[in-house]
């Protein structure tokens, strides 16, 4: 992708560095070094940090000057905003939750595919007795059978990450928040408190959802599918990459639904520093990078979703990515592709101020939570009065 | 586009990380710094040629000590009075990262000076006693094959930190380690290990302790440093070998018992790699060591000011309990002299 672009131009050298791990650390260290990047995939949180002290540029001062390209152009949700009209960037691609499932497992447990559609989502009841019945030990009992041994298991029903990439979306269907528009603590608030007791009674109440102590025995997400470890994966849409070059029937289905359906994206952007030397330059590869014409095996490998609204809308383009590869299974289009154009929500990660500070407090209380320790009203409640001390409500 | 890795880059991180680092060397850096200076005196007489040849050769360590050792100390103790923070302006703010911390605003704080110190109370003891008596049989000179037990043991303090905490890691699965294995095999309830709160502290001991040998083979050569003679007067005496033990090998080993237990008991303090790499501070912040803490505080949370202020609190916490074992020693350790 990078020698493309320097091929079209060239007069501009990409320097580019991997960084494999600890990227956060790395990051902060350049930036406190004032050797910050010209352009970076930034968390969205880290973004606001820098963005606050005008670190950043605003995307649209770009936009807006460039004639070829409009603000209309791209999806809306995918800009992530600091203020009004002030964009620190847009996600690195379009990312949207949903459900995976192994169609074997399916068919083994005798159970329908899961819905596509929106309006045929299932309700949180229904998701849990196909959990349960996905749910397999080794000597091949299910959960709902007698004699069925919740010690050894061989296949869970069902698996989601611990993270806000999960529960966040379900907690917005259900009409909570993480944090109010009132900077009230949105988790400690009933609508969110039901919808993470109802996750932690799939691992601890019914044992078809392995704990973070067990999921440190799978392997990751993806491979636990195509092993028929985990039936159902809950996770962004992103693992198709893993699934579609895996030789798995799988199968993608919406997420429950627990009022009005929502889904999420990823967490990461991509950041254009102030204090590059070369703005222009920087722009053009920002917009080489999110333009699938450039990097369409990105986009059908499955990985990435496109930013350009018109890659969602025209059939012609959606051929080119969503359709006939082995990436994108049947129902891809009703399950991603349309929640994300119309029942998107940004993770609280890119709207809450010090989402770093609060999320420390919360990850242990839903490990206590996940483990069984307490339930969600008992773990939240505790944390609350900490979170209230450094709520400060929410950007724009 | 700019090349990312830079000095200035490198010298933040110096400034961070040797706060600590110096602590590690403290305690011997002292007598070697009163030896140089005794030489130098006599140098002194004898001219100012070898004079400046005595300052010329240790210029490169007075060098690397200003730059990499006192230069950082002296920034992080100024930042610690300081908001700095990646991306902020910085401004003085007196002691509120101070008054911050231990007003019990920061939520994590006694958290973690609470887990270092129960980590630091078992670890200590426990490894310093398994290394002393492993150091007892592999001087016997009864056991047949000796080198070849005595590299085992010290073979796993030369992996790699990093390879040891990931084959603890496959050790400790909850479902497939070998651990697990073997207490089923045993029929006694399995264990959490690392992802249990309760048990995740033990499970880190446990990796420490196998990572002991090098402490061990400080023991076996103070064992091998004590004369025979000595034990030869308490068999003329009729002594037990618990006589022998007792009034000839504890007595004789209390410097080196001292030593290590030093040394061992400031590393501990500075636990930081099984928590990174293993657990991540959890399960629910049980193995949120200082310094682990003292890194999300500065690269998660940006606040790099504030690290400082832990790095400094942590140095005076290392400093006192050294003091304290240094007081204490002329109760317990003889010198041979003596």
């Amino acid at each position: 992708m990078i020698d493309s672009f320097e091929k079209e131009y060239p007069y501009i050298t990409v320097n580019a560095q991997h960084i494999p791990a600890d990227y956060e650390a790395k990051m902060s260290a350049m930036v406190a070094g004032n050797e910050a990047p010209d352009i970076a995939y930034v968390r969205d949180f880290m973004a606001l940090d820098f963005v606050q002290q005008d670190m950043l540029y605003n995307l649209f001062d770009f936009i807006d000057k460039d004639p070829n390209l409009n603000k209309e152009d791209f999806v809306e949700d995918f800009f992530l905003y600091w203020d009004e009209d002030k964009s620190f960037g847009m996600y690195t691609a379009g990312e949207a939750y949903a459900l995976f499932y192994n169609k074997e497992a399916f068919k083994e447990a005798g159970i329908d595919d899961l819905p596509t559609k929106v309006e045929d989502a299932l309700s949180w009841d229904d998701l849990v007795e196909i959990a349960k019945k996905l749910t397999i030990d080794q000597n091949g009992k299910n959960s709902t059978e007698p004699g069925f041994d919740k010690t050894k298991i061989a296949q869970y029903g069902i698996r989601f990450d611990f993270n806000q990439g999960a529960y966040m979306p379900l907690v917005q269907s259900n009409g909570g928040d993480y944090i109010k528009d009132d900077g009230s603590f949105g988790l400690a608030q009933p609508e969110a408190l039901e919808v993470i007791q109802n996750m932690s009674d799939l691992i601890v109440k019914y044992g078809v959802a392995p704990s973070p102590a067990e999921v440190k025995s799978l392997p990751s997400t993806a491979v636990s599918l195509t092993t028929k470890q985990a039936a159902i994966i809950m996770i962004g849409q992103w693992v198709n990459l893993d699934l579609g070059q895996s030789s798995v029937d799988y199968g993608v289905g919406v997420l429950p639904n627990m009022g009005e359906y929502k889904t999420s994206p990823g967490w990461g952007t991509l950041g254009i520093f102030k204090s590059t030397e070369h703005p222009e330059e920087t722009y053009l590869l920002w917009k080489w990078l999110c333009s699938p014409e450039n990097s369409q095996d990105l986009y059908k490998s499955g990985v990435w979703m496109p930013l350009l609204k018109e890659w969602y809308t025209d059939e012609a383009q959606l051929e080119k990515w969503a359709k006939n590869n082995p990436a994108h299974p049947e129902g891809y289009i009703d399950a991603v592709v349309e929640p994300t154009l119309n029942n998107f929500v940004q993770h609280p990660s890119a709207t809450v101020k010090n989402f770093a500070k609060i999320d420390a407090l919360v990850q242990p209380a839903l490990e206590r939570i996940y483990m069984g320790k307490e339930t969600a009203e008992e773990a939240m409640k505790a944390i609350e009065p900490d979170v209230n001390k450094i709520s400060d409500g929410k950007f724009r | 586009m700019k090349s990312p890795s830079s000095s200035r880059t490198k010298a933040t991180a110096v400034a961070l990380s040797t706060s600590v680092a110096i602590i590690t060397v403290g305690g011997i850096s002292i007598k070697l710094t009163r030896k140089n200076t005794t030489k130098y005196k006599r140098r002194l007489s004898k001219g100012s040629r070898d004079n400046v040849a005595g300052f010329l050769f240790t210029l490169p360590a007075i060098i690397g000590f200003i730059a990499f050792v006192a230069g950082p100390m002296i920034a992080s103790l100024i930042f610690s009075f300081t908001n700095y923070s990646i991306s902020r302006p910085t401004s003085f703010v007196g002691i509120e990262n101070y008054s911050n911390l231990f007003s019990g605003e920061d939520t994590f704080f006694y958290n973690s000076i609470k887990v270092t110190l129960i980590f630091v109370t078992m670890n200590v003891p426990v490894c310093i006693c398994m290394a002393f008596i492993l150091a007892l049989i592999l001087n016997s000179k009864k056991l047949k094959g000796l080198p070849f037990f005595r590299a085992c043991f010290y073979i796993p303090t030369i992996i790699p930190i990093v390879a040891t905490t990931m084959i603890f890691m496959w050790l400790m699965s909850p479902d497939f380690g070998l651990f697990n294995v073997i207490l089923d095999f045993l029929h006694l309830p399995k264990s959490k290990w690392i992802y249990g709160e309760s048990s995740a502290l033990p499970s880190l001991l446990l990796m420490t302790a196998w990572t002991s040998g090098n402490i061990m083979v400080v023991f076996l050569a103070g064992l091998q440093g004590i004369p025979n003679e000595l034990y030869e007067a308490v068999y003329v005496d009729g002594g037990s070998a618990w006589a022998k033990f007792r009034f000839v090998t504890l007595p004789m080993m209390t410097p080196t018992i001292f030593f290590n237990t030093m040394m061992f008991l400031i590393s501990s303090m500075q636990a930081f790699i099984p928590a990174y790499i293993m657990t991540q501070g959890g399960p629910n912040n049980a193995t949120n060591f200082v310094v682990y803490y003292l890194y999300r505080t500065a690269f998660e949370f940006q606040e790099i000011g504030k690290s400082t202020a832990l790095g400094w609190i942590l140095f005076i916490m290392v400093i006192s309990v050294s003091g304290l074992l240094f007081w204490s020693s002329k109760y317990w350790v003889t010198y041979g002299d003596e």
